[in-house]
C-alpha cells in the first residue's frame, strides 16, 4: 500500500480544487462581463489558481518522503465528536439562540476534551454564557441571535 | 504641536484610559495562558470593541497586543512553558532562576526589559513611520502591486515550517479574499448562486476559525490530555541599578534588533527574541552563564520581543501592510472604526497617529504597573483547567466572528475556517501567510488592474519603474531561494532526460 502523508493529501485536494475552479472561471456568467473594464472578473483569480495548482503539485512532490498519516481511533473519535459539537453549536446559535446554545455547548465540550468534574462544568455552563449574553445583549446593546421560544432571550 | 495636542485630546477620556487598563490586564492574562497568544487575545476582545468608540477600541487592541507579548514571559519563568512563542527564549534563563527561588527577580528583569523595549519601539514608530509614509506617497499602482507581492512572499518565506507551504498558504489567502463581489466590474465571483456570499469572506471570522477554533481542534487531537504543571511561587522584585549598568549595552542592542526585525513583514516577536538571544550568546561578557539563569538572557529576549510591538505598526500604519496576523486583525478593526491605514493617514489625520503613539506609551507604562502589582495573581489563571478555558475561548471567539456584521453566515465561515486551519496546521502549513494574503488581496488585485491600465496591458512595462523593478527582483530572488531544492531537482531531472 503506498504511503500517503497528510501534506500530500492536502496538496492533492488543493490541486483538485484549483483545477475545478479554473474550469469554473470559463463559465458563461464570467464571459459576459469581459467587456466591462478591459479585464474580466476572473482575471486575477485565474492567475492565483494557476499558481495554486503549480504549488500544490510541488507540495505533493516534496511531501512524498514525509511520514505516512497515522490515525489512532480513540483520538479520531474524540476529534469527530468535538467537530460535531462545535458545528452543532454554530447551527444551534442560529436556531435556538445564543444563550441556550452556549449553555448546551459549555456542558458538552469540556467532557469531550477530557474534563469530567461536574460541578465546575455546571458552574461555567450556568454563569459564563449568561454573563456574556447580559453584557452584550443588555449592556453593550449588540443584539445576539435570540431564541424563537422565549421572549427575553 | 497642534496635532500632538489633538492626539492627546483624543485619548484624554476615561473610556480610553479604562480600555488601556482592561486591555493590558486581559492581554497579560491571555499571554500567561499557554497556547492562546496575541491573535486569540485580540479576537476575544474584538466583540467588545465593536460597541466602543474609535480611540477606546484602539486602546483596548493595543493593550491586549502589548500585554500578551509581555504576559508570555510570566508562564515561561514560572512553569517553563512560554505562554506565547515570543517568550520561548525567556524560559531558557527565566526558569532556572525560578528553580533557584528567584522567580520574582526574573519577573522583575522581564517586566523592566519589556517596558524599555516597548518604549523604544514607540520611538522607532514615531521616527520611521512618517518617513516611510512620505516615501510611499510617491507610489503608483505599479509600485503598490510590487510591494504587495514582495510583502506576501517575505511573510510566506520566513514563516515557520516549510517555505513552499507558506507561499501556498499565502496564495490561498489571496484567492479566498477574491470570493464575492468584484469591486471593478460588480460581478459575483465563486459564490455559486449563494447571495449571502456576495459580501465575500470577512477577515475576522476567518481569523477566529483559523486561530481560535483550530487551537481547540488541535488540543482535542492530542493523544494525551494536559496534566497540571508545577507552579513556582511568582512575585515581583526589581533588580538593583548596579545590576543594570553592565547590561545597558545589551539592552539597547536587543531593543534595536527587536525594532528592526519587527518592522520587516512576516517576522515577529518570536524571531526577534531568538535573534537577540543568539546575539547575547555571542557577545555578552557573561555568555558562559547563559542558559543557567543569567539575567542577560531575559533582558535580551524580553526587550527584543516587546520592541516589536511598536515597530510592527510601522508598515501597518504607513503602508497599510500588516506584518503578522495580529496587526492584520488590528488593521481590520481600524477599518471597521473608520481609520484607513496607509500613507494618507500621515498627511490627512496625523492626530490619529499621535493618539496611537500616546496610547502605546501609556500601554507600556500600565503594563509595567500591572506586571509589578499582579504577576502573582495572573499566575492563578494557569490553574484554570484547559478544557474549561477552551470552551470559554470558543464561545467568545465565535461571538467576535458574529458581531462584526451580525450575519449568521460568519459563524459558518469561522467553523469551516477552523476545520481548514486544523488540517493545514496538522499538515505543517503556516497560517500567518494565509491571513496576510487575505488582507493584501484587494490591494494587490486593484493595483495590478490599475497598473495594467496605466501600461496599456503590458506586464513588461511594470519593470521599467526602478522601485517596482527592485521589489520584483527581490521577490523573485526570495522565491528562487525558497524553491532552490525543488529547482535543483527539476533541472537535474531535465538534464538526465536530455542526456538520454
Amino acid at each position: 500500500m503506498p504511503r500517503v502523508s497528510l501534506a500530500m493529501m492536502i496538496g492533492a485536494g488543493m490541486a483538485l480544487l484549483a483545477v475545478f475552479l479554473i474550469h469554473h472561471t470559463f463559465a458563461d456568467v464570467y464571459q459576459r462581463s469581459y467587456q466591462a473594464a478591459g479585464r474580466g472578473p476572473v482575471f486575477f483569480p485565474r492567475i492565483l489558481l494557476g499558481i495554486l495548482l503549480v504549488l500544490s503539485v510541488a507540495v505533493m512532490i516534496e511531501a512524498r518522503k514525509d511520514a505516512a498519516l497515522q490515525v489512532s481511533w480513540d483520538v479520531a473519535l474524540r476529534m469527530v465528536l468535538v467537530l460535531l459539537a462545535t458545528g452543532g453549536y454554530v447551527l444551534a446559535v442560529t436556531k435556538a439562540g445564543f444563550l441556550l446554545a452556549s449553555i448546551g455547548f459549555a456542558l458538552i465540550l469540556p467532557p469531550l476534551l477530557g474534563y469530567r468534574r461536574l460541578l465546575p462544568i455546571l458552574v461555567i455552563a450556568a454563569l459564563y454564557p449568561v454573563c456574556i449574553w447580559y453584557l452584550f445583549d443588555r449592556i453593550v446593546r449588540i443584539p445576539l441571535p435570540s431564541s424563537p421560544w422565549f421572549v427575553w432571550f | 504641536m497642534a496635532d500632538l495636542m489633538l492626539g492627546l485630546e483624543h485619548i484624554a477620556s476615561y473610556q480610553t484610559l479604562l480600555s488601556i487598563l482592561i486591555g493590558t490586564v486581559v492581554g497579560v492574562i491571555v499571554g500567561v495562558l499557554p497556547g492562546l497568544g496575541s491573535v486569540i487575545g485580540i479576537t476575544m476582545v474584538l466583540p467588545f470593541t465593536l460597541a466602543m468608540g474609535q480611540m477606546p477600541a484602539l486602546a483596548m487592541m493595543l493593550g491586549v497586543y502589548c500585554g500578551s507579548v509581555y504576559g508570555g514571559s510570566i508562564s515561561a519563568i514560572v512553569i517553563n512553558t512560554p505562554g506565547t512563542p515570543q517568550a520561548a527564549a525567556t524560559a531558557l534563563d527565566g526558569f532556572p532562576m525560578a528553580q533557584r527561588g528567584e522567580a520574582d527577580l526574573a519577573i522583575g528583569w522581564a517586566t523592566m526589559a519589556s517596558l524599555i523595549g516597548g518604549l523604544f519601539s514607540v520611538l522607532v514608530l514615531m521616527l520611521v513611520a512618517p518617513q516611510l509614509a512620505a516615501f510611499a506617497l510617491n507610489f503608483t499602482a505599479i509600485e503598490t502591486f510590487a510591494l504587495g507581492c514582495f510583502a506576501l512572499i517575505c511573510i510566506a518565506g520566513v514563516s515557520q515550517g516549510n517555505m513552499l507551504k507558506g507561499v501556498l498558504a499565502g496564495v490561498l489567502g489571496l484567492f479566498i479574499a477574491s470570493v464575492g463581489l468584484d469591486h471593478v466590474t460588480g460581478d459575483m465571483r465563486f459564490t455559486f448562486g449563494n447571495w449571502q456570499m456576495a459580501a465575500g469572506i470577512n477577515l475576522i471570522p476567518a481569523v477566529v476559525g483559523l486561530f481560535a477554533l483550530s487551537e481547540v481542534f488541535v488540543r482535542a487531537s492530542e493523544s494525551s490530555l494536559p496534566k497540571p504543571k508545577l507552579l513556582h511561587r511568582a512575585g515581583f522584585r526589581l533588580p538593583a541599578m548596579r545590576e543594570w549598568r553592565p547590561r545597558l549595552g545589551l539592552l539597547l542592542k536587543s531593543c534595536a534588533i527587536g525594532s528592526f526585525v519587527g518592522a520587516l513583514p512576516g517576522t515577529g516577536a518570536a524571531t526577534s527574541s531568538f535573534i537577540s538571544y543568539a546575539e547575547a550568546r555571542r557577545s555578552s561578557p557573561r555568555r558562559n552563564e547563559l542558559g543557567k539563569g543569567e539575567p542577560d538572557g531575559i533582558v535580551a529576549s524580553e526587550s527584543a520581543n516587546n520592541a516589536v510591538t511598536g515597530s510592527a505598526m510601522v508598515p501597518t500604519l504607513a503602508l497599510g501592510i500588516p506584518g503578522d496576523p495580529v496587526t492584520a486583525v488590528m488593521l481590520g478593526t481600524l477599518i471597521i472604526h473608520g481609520i484607513t491605514p496607509g500613507p494618507r493617514l500621515f498627511t490627512e489625520t496625523i492626530d490619529i497617529v499621535y493618539a496611537v503613539l500616546l496610547i502605546l506609551v501609556l500601554v507600556n507604562l500600565v503594563m509595567f504597573a500591572v506586571g509589578a502589582l499582579g504577576s502573582q495573581l495572573f499566575t492563578r489563571a494557569l490553574r484554570i483547567p484547559e478544557p474549561l478555558l477552551m470552551t470559554m475561548v470558543t464561545i467568545i471567539a465565535l461571538l467576535g466572528a458574529y458581531g462584526v456584521r451580525g450575519n449568521a453566515i460568519d459563524l459558518l465561515i469561522a467553523f469551516i475556517a477552523g476545520v481548514v486551519g486544523f488540517i493545514l496546521r496538522k499538515g505543517g502549513f503556516p497560517l500567518a501567510p494565509l491571513v496576510i494574503g487575505m488582507v493584501l488581496s484587494q490591494m494587490i488585485e486593484n493595483s495590478l488592474r490599475q497598473g495594467l491600465l496605466l501600461t496599456r496591458g503590458s506586464f513588461v512595462a511594470f519593470l521599467e519603474r526602478p522601485i517596482a523593478f527592485a521589489l520584483f527582483a527581490m521577490t523573485i530572488a526570495i522565491l528562487i531561494y525558497i524553491n532552490r531544492a525543488l529547482l535543483i531537482g527539476a533541472f537535474g531531472w531535465a538534464g538526465r532526460l536530455l542526456r538520454r
